[in-house]
Order: structure tokens, then C-alpha cells, then sequence
């Protein structure tokens, strides 16, 4: 496998997660490239939930689930920061839209009160963030309305916004699409597009050729482990197993992959 | 995610409206058909029945009816047997058991008078007895029965017919308490005048100056200042015990619950014995003057009064702050997962989360749990039996506690003077009692309605 010149901004070495007794990480390699569009895709149940929430660790809300292995964000090991730290720098938008019960401008603006950020520009900082998740015309005449009176898809857009007021650096998504319309998918793939650069990305979808409309790399994970990670046009075109072929083809594996130990970098 | 206060109400004004036209329309559905005629005929006779068997109660005389309707009862049964036997040739086994039935039924009211009358007793009297309990017993049944038999034909006329047993238990609760609540207005309404509710009640030589004021005042000061005294600890346990389960937890819970499990009589009696500890400390100490309460007579001495503002309401605090802790609990519990781990993923602290939406949204609960807890606090009057006073010496922290219910208690108890001239207004102040309930209640019931839809958006469906 070729070396990757980018710079990660997050990296899991080795990275296994347990529910009880019940293994579904079994030592997952996955680096995170700065400013770049990271998929994860894999069939149901493979894991991909688990890892994005092992990265600002939500897992450690779940008192049976128990994670082993190495997480950096900027080469410092997430483990030992403070995760209320940790979630200010990595967000996350959630499958389901979670507005909270208050109006949209509050809501843009919970994170900024929330982190105790300054109390000034909050207007802007509202409008910005609003902006960069296409949402802005649909709501300015309404800001001081509670978000859910919002359709689903514009609620999805006001927890990206929310997400971005913020800054994180990483931003985690999980089938942010997953309960929208073709119409409100096409306006969050263009607002994740007006992220990239900016932000770094990271989603999980079933969606595969929305990976490959948005992502810069993919992930391919089965059964709890990365089977095949690249840079996305070139995981389309030479993939490495017959496993990844069959899935980006038409999203069936049917040939399991072999099993291997975790792949760490090449250094 | 539906709120309880909002939902429930909907749910309820929906049945009502929705269903209210088509219940009539399906109910006379499954009633048409000549058939069905004669099957009726039992529950004609049913209510003859407990309609004889209800005036035999409370008037000489419709006892004699009780033989011939309990004869009609077994007839229209029969009736009813042999047509269905006609009709699908087959016994109905529980309408033939139920003919059965009325004709022993009948059998015994013919042979008890002579067999009363033999053991030499009054046997009218025990005629009633037995015919009493015979006829509603037997009518109730057969209505019953002829009820799912009429409505029985199609599926959905059997769950029809359980209609009628489900509301019965409410409404015949909703008349009892329609008929205590009429007493209560019909003899109270008499006695009451703006004058009665804004004099102070007072001694005045041999007698004594109707009035409630002070027991009105003193109803509000008591209330209010529980609830002060609950609403942070509660919140504060309901919050522990919500978002920090595990052994602690447990222990305040289990502590809050057996707190509620001990009789209000008995706490009442404790704090009368820690009351009767101070009596020998002089009247003007800070902490008899604190947990028992004082007054200055007339020559400016100041003297003790059984238990103060203050002691009763940290008592009724104790008392209500599990119901507070445990719908506090409750609330915070029904906050979405999904809203948390939001909160959470933006960097929010607990404390932010919180604040900004955990109690904000646990709002109508803890709302609710006040409501409750005001309610009982209302209802205190096994702790005041012990504490209370009438409330000539005025209202305030450091006074002799007093009540309005408190007041209805000790116009039946209390001294001799006070009784005479207060024995006309006793529902007087009851129904001034049940008035500032209800509004209380009605204005919580609005306010949790705002709430709800405030903080858990029942607007939309999500
Ligand atoms: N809270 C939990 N407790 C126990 N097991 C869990 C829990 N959450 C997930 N799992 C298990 O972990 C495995 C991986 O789940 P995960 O949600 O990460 O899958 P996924 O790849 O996101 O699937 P999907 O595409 O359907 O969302 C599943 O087998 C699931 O049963
Ligand atoms: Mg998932």
C-alpha cells in the first residue's frame, strides 16, 4: 500500500472496542487526513458507528463498552485528555436529527454558550454557521423559532450549523442522510462539499455513490475490521480485495475478506 | 417523545370527540334486528329489578314488589334462553345457569317471609335482607349477560359492551364525589360573606369574632413556605438519582421512599414530643421562639405557642420532598438519548446540559411533583392536630401555625366559646378550602401545559 502525503489530524491504532464480552472492534486501523473528506462504509452492523463515536469518546456514556487501543488527535492520545475538551474539538452530527427544544438561533448558538466563548459576534457567528450548512435562506426570517418546527431535513442542517459554530476541527457524521429526502440529501452533500477544506470530515454512509461524490478516502470495513482504506477514485478503480470490488460495486460482499491482523502504517 | 401533561389531555378530549358520534351510531348497529328484541328483554328487567331492589332499600313497602320482579327477571331470562336455543339449537350455558339462578332466586323469596315469620323475627325487615342483596346481585348479572349477548353478534360489538364496565367505576366515582362536593357548597354557600374571609377570627370577652383570614393567610404561608424548603433538595436528589445512578443513589431513594412510607400521625406525634422537650425553655429563646413559635399579649409579654410556621413547614418539607426528588427523577429520565448525547458532543458540560436542557425539559414534572406536594402540604392536617392553632395571634414564620383545614378541624374540637359561634361556618371554610384548591390545581394544569409545550416542543411530532 502506497504512503499517503497528507498530514492526519486523527489516527486509531489497533483500536478495539467491546460491548460486555462482545468484540465488534477487533483492531481497526484508520487515519484521518487533514482538511479532507474521510467515508466509512461497510455493511450493517460492521462497526462504523462505534468507531465514529469511539472518536470523541461517546462510547464512554456506555458503561459496558470498553475500548482498547490508541486514538490521537494531533498526536496527543485521547485517552488522557479531558473529553469534554476532546468533543469542543471533534463534533458530531447525529443520524437522526437531535434539534433541541428551543429556537434555531439558541440552538446554533448552544455549543458557543455552552464552551463559554465570547459573547460577542454571536449574530454572525449564527448567520456563518447557518450559511455553510445551506440552511440560511430557508430559516433567516425565523431564527427565533423553536427547530422543531422544521422539516427533518432542515433540522438535520440546523445540528450541522450547530456542529460548525463551534470550529471543531474534526467533524463526525453518522448517515447524516440516513432519514432525509433525495432533495435535502443533495443540500447536505453540498453543504459537507462547502466544508471540505475547512473541516475535517469524516461520515459514515450506506450510501456509496455518495462516497464517491464526497470523499476524498474511504474506509471499507466488514465484520469489525478496516479491510481496505484509499484515496476514493482510486479505491473505485484498483481495489486491493475482491471484498471492497464487490461492495463499492453493489454493495454485497460475497466473498468474506481474510481475515488479518491490524495493519498499522507503513512508518 | 410526547409530553405526559399535553398528550394525555389530547388523547382524552380526542376519544371523547372522535368517538363520541360513532360509539352511538355502532352501538345502535349491532342493536338492530327483531331478534335482538327479545334478548333485550332481560335488561329490561334487570333495571326493574335494581330499581326494586334499590327502593327496597329506603322505603317501607317496595319490598313486596321484590317476589314478582324477581319472578319477571327469570320469565324475560327464559325468554331470552329459549330463543337463542330456537334460533342456533344449541344452549347457551351461561344463560341457562343464569335462569337457573333466578328461579332458586325466586324460590327463596317466596318460602323466607313464611320462614322468617316462623323463627318469630320481623320478618319484613328480613325480607329486605335477603331481597336486597338478591335482586341487585341477579340483575346485575343478568344485565351483564344480556348486554354482551345483544352486542356479542360481531367483534367489535363484544369489545362494545365492555364499555359500559369500564366507565362505571368513574362514573359512579364522579358521583359520589359530585354529591359530597354539592353538600358541601349547598350548606357552606349560606355562610359565606367577604366579611368572614377578611376579618381576623379573634376572642372577644365570653365569645368570639367569626372570621378566616388569618387561617387563609396562613393556608398560602404554609404551602409556600414548604415548597421553599422542598425545592432544592428534592430537585437536588431527584437530579442524583437520575443522573448519577449507583449505591448513593439507591440509598437516597431508599431513605426518601421510607420517609414516605411512615404515617403523617406518627411524624406529627414526634414533633409534638420535641415540641413538649422545649416547653420548660423560656418563650422568648431563639429556638423555642423558632421551632415552637410566639406571640406578644396585650401587655407586651411574650408568650409560646404549640409550633411555629417554620417548624411545621420543614416537617411537611421532609414530608413532601420525595414526591418532588422522585418526578424530578422521572422527568430527567424521559429526556431523548438522542438530546443528551447532543448536548454532550458539543462540548457542553454537565452542568451547561443541565441547566439549558435537561430541567428545562424535567420542567413540568417538577411543576407536577410542587403541585402534588402543595396538595399535601394542604392536606397536613395530621401534622397541625398537633401543632396548630386557631390564628387569633396573626400570621407569619415565627407564629402559631394555622390552617384553613385546620380551622374545620377545631370547630368541631376546639374550645367550647369558639365551636358555638363557629359551628355554622364549618362548611363555610370547607368550601373556601375547595375553592382555593381547585384554582390552585387549574392554575397548574395551565402552567404545565406551558411548559410542556415550551420546552418539549408537542407542536410537532418528532
Ligand atoms: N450499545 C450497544 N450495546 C451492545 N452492543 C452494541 C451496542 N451498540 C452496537 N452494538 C453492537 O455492535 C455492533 C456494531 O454496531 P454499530 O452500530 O457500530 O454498527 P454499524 O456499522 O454502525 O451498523 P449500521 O450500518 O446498521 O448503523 C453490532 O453488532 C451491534 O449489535
Ligand atoms: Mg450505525
Amino acid at each position: 500500500m502506497e504512503t499517503i502525503e497528507v498530514a492526519n489530524v486523527m489516527e486509531t491504532e489497533g483500536l478495539r472496542i467491546s460491548y460486555g464480552k462482545r468484540e465488534v472492534l477487533k483492531g481497526v486501523w484508520v487515519p484521518i487526513a487533514k482538511g479532507k473528506v474521510t467515508a466509512i462504509v461497510g455493511p450493517s452492523g460492521c462497526g462504523k458507528t462505534t468507531l465514529l463515536r469511539s472518536l470523541n469518546r461517546l462510547t464512554d456514556l456506555n458503561s459496558n463498552c470498553k475500548v482498547q487501543g490508541r486514538i490521537t488527535l494531533d498526536g496527543d492520545n485521547c485517552v488522557s485528555m479531558d473529553p469534554v475538551l476532546l468533543r469542543r474539538r471533534v463534533g458530531m452530527v447525529f443520524q437522526k436529527p437531535n434539534p433541541f427544544p428551543m429556537s434555531i438561533r439558541d440552538n446554533v448558538l448552544y455549543g458557543v454558550q455552552a464552551q463559554g466563548m465570547s459573547k460577542e459576534g454571536h449574530d454572525d457567528i449564527v448567520e456563518s454557521s447557518l450559511r455553510k450548512a445551506v440552511i440560511w435562506d430557508e430559516v433567516k426570517d425565523r431564527l427565533g423559532h423553536s427547530a422543531l418546527e422544521l422539516s427533518g431535513g432542515q433540522q438535520q442542517r440546523v445540528c450541522i450549523a450547530r456542529t460548525l459554530a463551534v470550529n471543531p476541527e474534526v467533524v463526525l457524521m453518522d448517515e447524516p442522510a440516513g432519514s432525509l429526502d433525495p432533495r435535502s440529501t443533495l443540500l447536505l452533500e453540498e453543504s459537507i462539499m462547502e466544508m471540505r477544506g475547512q473541516y475535517t470530515v469524516v461520515i459514515v454512509t450506506h450510501d456509496v455513490p455518495e462516497a464517491r461524490r464526497i470523499s476524498d478516502f474511504i474506509a471499507f470495513m466488514y465484520e469489525g475490521r478496516l479491510v481496505e482504506f484509499g484515496e476514493t477514485e482510486q479505491l473505485f478503480s484498483a481495489p486491493r480485495e475482491e471484498a471492497t470490488r464487490d461492495y463499492l460495486a453493489g454493495g454485497l460482499v460475497t466473498v468474506a475478506p481474510v481475515a488479518r491482523e491490524d495493519e498499522a502504517p507503513a512508518a | 417523545m410526547t409530553d405526559s401533561v399535553g398528550s394525555m389531555t389530547d388523547a382524552v378530549g380526542r376519544t371523547s370527540d372522535a368517538d363520541g358520534h360513532g360509539l352511538m351510531s355502532r352501538i345502535a348497529d349491532n342493536l338492530a334486528g327483531r331478534e335482538r328484541v327479545t334478548l333485550g328483554l332481560p335488561l329490561a328487567a334487570a333495571a326493574i329489578c335494581a330499581a326494586v331492589g334499590l327502593g327496597a332499600l329506603f322505603f317501607n313497602g317496595v319490598d313486596a314488589a321484590s317476589l314478582p320482579a324477581m319472578g319477571l327477571l327469570g320469565a324475560c331470562q327464559l325468554t331470552a334462553v329459549a330463543t337463542t336455543y330456537r334460533r342456533t339449537a344449541s344452549l347457551d350455558r351461561r344463560a341457562t345457569l343464569l335462569l337457573v339462578l333466578c328461579i332458586a332466586a325466586t324460590l327463596v323469596l317466596f318460602v323466607a317471609p313464611e320462614w322468617m315469620y316462623g323463627w318469630n323475627i320481623n320478618g319484613i325487615i328480613h325480607h329486605s335482607v335477603l331481597s336486597v342483596p338478591l335482586l341487585l346481585l341477579m340483575s346485575t348479572a343478568t344485565a351483564a349477560h344480556s348486554v354482551r349477548a345483544l352486542m356479542g353478534a360481531s367483534p367489535s360489538g363484544r369489545d362494545l359492551s365492555l364499555y359500559p364496565w369500564l366507565i362505571l367505576p368513574i362514573a359512579l366515582a364522579l358521583i359520589a364525589y359530585g354529591i359530597l362536593v354539592g353538600d358541601i357548597v349547598a350548606s357552606g354557600i349560606g355562610g359565606l360573606n367577604l366579611n368572614l374571609l377578611t376579618t381576623v377570627g379573634a376572642s372577644a370577652g365570653n365569645g368570639y369574632v367569626p372570621g378566616f383570614l388569618n387561617n387563609i393567610l396562613g393556608t398560602f404561608l404554609l404551602m409556600f413556605m414548604t415548597l421553599v424548603i422542598a425545592f432544592l433538595p428534592g430537585v437536588g436528589a431527584g437530579v442524583f438519582m437520575a443522573e448519577y445512578p449507583g449505591r448513593l443513589a439507591g440509598l437516597i431513594d431508599f431513605c426518601t421512599q421510607m420517609l414516605r412510607a411512615v404515617s403523617m400521625f406518627v411524624i406529627g406525634a414526634a414533633a409534638f414530643g420535641l415540641v413538649h422537650l422545649l416547653s420548660s425553655w423560656k418563650a422568648d429563646d431563639l429556638l423555642s421562639q423558632l421551632v415552637r413559635g410566639s406571640y406578644s399579649d396585650s401587655s407586651g409579654q411574650t408568650l409560646p405557642e404549640h409550633g411555629s410556621f417554620l417548624f411545621a413547614a420543614v416537617i411537611l418539607g421532609l414530608l413532601v420532598m420525595p414526591v418532588i426528588a422522585k418526578l424530578t427523577e422521572e422527568g430527567l429520565r424521559s429526556v431523548p438519548r438522542e438530546i443528551r448525547e447532543g448536548s454532550i458532543a458539543l462540548g457542553a458540560t454537565e452542568g451547561h446540559g443541565l441547566r439549558r436542557i435537561l430541567l428545562p425539559w424535567a420542567a413540568p414534572n417538577i411543576l407536577t411533583g410542587l403541585v402534588l406536594a402543595a396538595a399535601e402540604a394542604n392536606g397536613s392536617l395530621a401534622v397541625l392536630v398537633f401543632l396548630g392553632v386557631i390564628g387569633e395571634h396573626g400570621v407569619g414564620p415565627l407564629s402559631g401555625v394555622t390552617t384553613l383545614d385546620y380551622s374545620i378541624f377545631e370547630i368541631s374540637w376546639g374550645p367550647m366559646q369558639y365551636t358555638r359561634v363557629m359551628e355554622q361556618y364549618r362548611l363555610t371554610a370547607a368550601l373556601v378550602l375547595l375553592l382555593l384548591t381547585m384554582g390552585l390545581t387549574v392554575l397548574a394544569m395551565l402552567l404545565q401545559r406551558r411548559f410542556a409545550t415550551r420546552y418539549r416542543g408537542s407542536l410537532t411530532s418528532n
